[in-house]
């Protein structure tokens, strides 16, 4: 335990001074994305990874909230950080919204039915002129303000997506010790069983959705605020919400930093891949793929395994006789 | 007293009557034992009382409330606990941790919650097996592990299915003693068994089920004296 310790603190500090270090403005933007989808991925953990309701829809979630504070603030020059708050609540509204018909669904049905919900509002959204329609908002460029959730250097989002990030982690961290926790994995793993002993589904299933949701909701008002910009197929992406999923089971799901791995391995790839072949290139996601059928042939239950036995760290739980 | 009450319970899949007007009483404290050929219907009427399927028609009171109906987790809250004729137990969780499912029932203090499953793994005699995942027991091991994982539910009434199947004598013998203490210690069982030796031996009553009926009812000896369930079950020249 003692050299994971050391470890985590090493880790931490050197992403602490990163911006001193490095001052190159690409590496603060490849680590901002990191940490963006770190949080999504720590924020998809906790419903597809800990309840085992694999969402291939969370998109929705960052879309509702980066649409809901981008316009707040152009309409209505509502702070972003309210905008934050307003766009969390909601976007756990809808997953919770979302939960009441799809988690009665099992398996590979509930993934299609979170695919189908997000994809159809995305539609809708498009037809939407009062939000912009198919062109989206424009967030106005104004002087650096932290009431305005703006900034001309990129060091002020980067120790704010860290902020998050720290917290998204030990929201999982809560969970995966927690009534909470024991009761989704009972459930991930046999839900008859689970009904046996008391455990109601649907209200756990729900209560991890709504924080599932409430983190991805605080990654797309952050990617908002970052890009200024939102249109549906920017925010709403079916990109974002098959990353989230990936980046999670690759580095290892049903773990408190498995999807951070998984994040820290395929960001900085697809970010460098992005720069040299171009955007419109999708070699990083054939490449994406290719590690996606690596791990799921040597390790299914994702990267952290390998990490794990290098820091050994038990894997399993147990009290002292 | 009566804490089961159940009457007329009749569940239909289709055109199958697999429990047909099933009436009787368990009292508090009784050790209760349901017998008969496979498919009479025994794991189906447990699936009723616990609420996994919705009865046809009938009624099933648990101290003195109806139950029927409600759905399976809140009638574990109210005090019925069960084990699977196919073990379930979380085979990825540890055996600790899978007792600690249970308990969290009462409580939602972890530590409290695995410090009671730790009691309850004494109890059977699976301490040393705390921290082995649970699909890497053997039979009779995760057979106790769902036992104690029920247990920890902290019920009034435990329904057992087929704990003692598969089972080689001097395991089932440990399983005896173990059914019997949980018994003495003021919690009301039935059980299902087609261990005849399991069934006789502690059983203070038998119900038994033939093709969704109700065949019989009384105790131990007035059963194998019964030429219905003979017929029916145990066959001619079952000496108990």
């Amino acid at each position: 335990m003692k050299r994971y310790h050391y470890v985590m603190t090493m880790i931490g500090l050197f992403f602490l001074l990163f911006p001193i270090l490095f001052k190159n403005p690409f590496f603060h933007h490849v680590v901002f994305m990191l940490f963006l989808y770190a949080i999504l991925a720590e924020a998809w953990n906790v419903i597809g990874g800990y309840a085992g309701q694999l969402s291939f829809g969370h998109a929705l979630y960052f879309g509702v909230s980066a649409y809901i504070s981008t316009f707040l603030f152009v309409r209505f020059h509502v702070s972003p950080w309210i905008g934050l708050i307003l766009g969390v609540l909601a976007a756990a509204m809808v997953g919770f919204l979302v939960g009441l018909p799809f988690f009665r669904l099992k398996g590979h049905y509930f993934a299609i039915g979170t695919i189908g919900v997000t994809e159809a509002i995305r539609a809708i959204i498009k037809e939407w002129q009062l939000i912009g329609g198919a062109v989206g908002i424009y967030i106005p460029l104004i002087p650096s303000s932290f009431v305005d959730f703006q900034w001309s250097s990129r060091i002020p989002y980067y120790y704010i997506g860290l902020a998050f990030v720290v917290s998204a982690v030990y929201a999982n961290y809560k969970v995966e010790n927690s009534k909470l926790g024991y009761y989704l994995r009972a459930i991930k793993m046999n839900e008859s069983a689970a009904l046996s002993l008391g455990i109601n589904p649907l209200k756990y299933k729900e209560i991890a959705m709504i924080i599932s949701c409430g983190f991805t909701g605080i990654a797309g008002v952050l990617y908002a605020q970052y890009t200024l910009y939102v249109h549906p197929d920017s925010v709403m992406a079916m990109s974002i919400s098959i990353d989230m999923a990936i980046m999670a089971l690759v580095g290892g799901a049903g773990t408190i930093l498995g999807p951070i791995i998984g994040a820290a391995i395929l960001i900085p790839l697809n970010e460098i891949l992005k720069v040299y072949i171009g955007e419109t290139g999708s070699l990083h996601i054939a490449i994406y793929g290719v590690i996606v059928m690596i791990v799921a042939i040597f390790q299914p239950l994702g990267i952290i395994v390998y990490l794990e036995q290098i820091l050994r760290k038990p894997v399993g739980k147990g009290l002292k006789e | 007293m009566d804490i089961l009450e159940i009457e007329g319970l009749t569940k239909r899949f289709g055109g199958l009557l697999a429990n047909n007007e099933i009436s009787f009483c368990v009292k508090q404290g009784e050790m209760l034992g349901l017998i008969g050929p496979n498919g009479a219907g025994k794991t189906t009427l447990f699936n009723c009382i616990t609420g996994v399927y919705r009865i046809n028609s009938g009624t099933v009171r648990f101290e003195g409330h109806e139950i029927h109906g409600a759905p399976t987790y809140e009638i574990c809250h109210r005090g019925i606990a069960r084990t699977f004729q196919l073990i379930q137990v979380f085979a990825d969780m540890t055996a600790l941790d899978n007792v600690a499912v249970g308990a969290l029932l009462r409580t939602n203090d972890l530590g409290k919650a695995q410090r009671k499953a730790l009691s309850y793994l004494e109890q059977l005699n699976l301490v040393d097996r705390q921290r082995i995942f649970a699909k890497n027991l053997t039979l009779v091991d995760r057979k106790k592990l769902e036992l104690a994982r029920a247990l920890a539910t902290e019920p009034k009434l435990l329904l057992l299915d087929e704990v003692a199947s598969g089972l080689n004598p001097s395991e089932v013998v440990e399983f005896i003693r173990v059914v019997r203490e949980i018994n003495a210690s003021g919690i009301t069982i039935v059980m299902i068994e087609h261990v005849m030796e399991a069934v006789m031996n502690i059983a203070q009553r038998i119900v038994v089920l033939d093709g969704g009926r109700m065949i019989g009812e009384g105790s131990p000896q007035e059963i194998v004296s019964d030429p219905h369930v003979i017929e029916a079950y145990l066959g001619e020249g079952y000496h108990a």
